[in-house]
């Protein structure tokens, strides 16, 4: 597997979304190759820091206004239990 | 309320306003209430709440909302960041290794480049690389093949790498040139 081949997939690597043979092709080659190497360690360092930085704290009252409106909302069925799922 | 908290953050990305944000927030738990009795139990409730909100975002809000221009995706191409901030030459000049760069990034240039993504590109990014789910979760949440998702994560991951790279660089985050 060359180095282009191998930075195509990468993220599928990191995501364990390749297939076996290709897997086990990357992975050989990330352990001869430093350059590779060192791009996947900055790939995976990446993806790590990525949900930390796009972290949202909802407004306070958004919760109280969606249990509002679903206290309005007629029921579908008298097998559903509404204080369930969404507590 | 489950993953109410999730959900807001990406229909905010996606709507890029926190008016909409909020009312597709609460379109989606009452779509989710009324037609919970078509959901299975014991089977992925985040995955189904968030084809709710995508469904209801094609819906409700694509129409309505506001566009402004998203970047063309082009061809960019991959390991964007790490060829220009894992090269020794930058290593060298911001004098901390490019993980110090990368943390340093700011949370809002990373917000600003998700947002400039073309839509699909961003819900896919949003959807595998933010809240985690599987490429086959992903492609029933967007109703799409799953050889879709994937060009749209390759493109999407690359184009965002290349985005936060011109936002760093506004910023002085990293050499200049």
């Amino acid at each position: 597997m060359d180095c282009i081949k191998v930075s195509q997939h990468l993220h599928d690597y990191l995501d364990g979304e390749v297939g076996r043979i290709r897997r086990q092709g990357i992975a050989r080659h990330l352990d001869t190759c430093a350059a590779c190497s060192a791009g996947f360690r900055f790939e995976a360092h990446f993806r790590q820091l990525l949900p930390g930085k796009l972290h949202e704290e909802p407004p306070g009252e958004l919760r109280d206004r969606v249990l509002r409106a679903l206290g309005e909302a007629p029921l579908q069925g008298d097998d559903f239990t509404p204080g369930d799922p969404l507590g | 309320m489950p993953y109410m908290p999730a959900l807001y953050a990406a229909a905010l990305r996606m709507t890029r306003n926190a008016a909409d944000a909020e009312d597709l927030v609460q379109e989606t738990f009452l779509r989710a209430y009324r037609g919970f009795h078509t959901f299975e139990e014991g089977t992925n409730l985040k995955a189904w709440l968030y084809r709710i909100l995508t469904n209801t975002l094609i819906s409700e809000y694509r129409k309505a909302q506001r566009r402004p221009s998203e970047v063309d995706a082009g061809d960019v191409e991959d390991l964007y960041l790490y060829r220009r901030l894992g090269s020794p030459e930058v290593a060298r000049a911001a004098r901390s290794p490019e993980a110090d760069v990368l943390d340093r990034i700011l949370e809002a240039d990373v917000k600003e480049a998700l947002e400039s993504l073309p839509e699909q590109f961003r819900l896919a990014v949003l959807l595998v690389d933010v809240e985690g789910f599987t490429y086959k979760e992903a492609a029933e949440i967007m109703d799409v093949p799953i050889g879709t998702v994937m060009s749209r994560l390759h493109r999407g991951r690359n184009l965002l790498q290349k985005m936060l790279w011109e936002f760093a660089a506004s910023h002085g985050l990293t050499p200049a040139g």
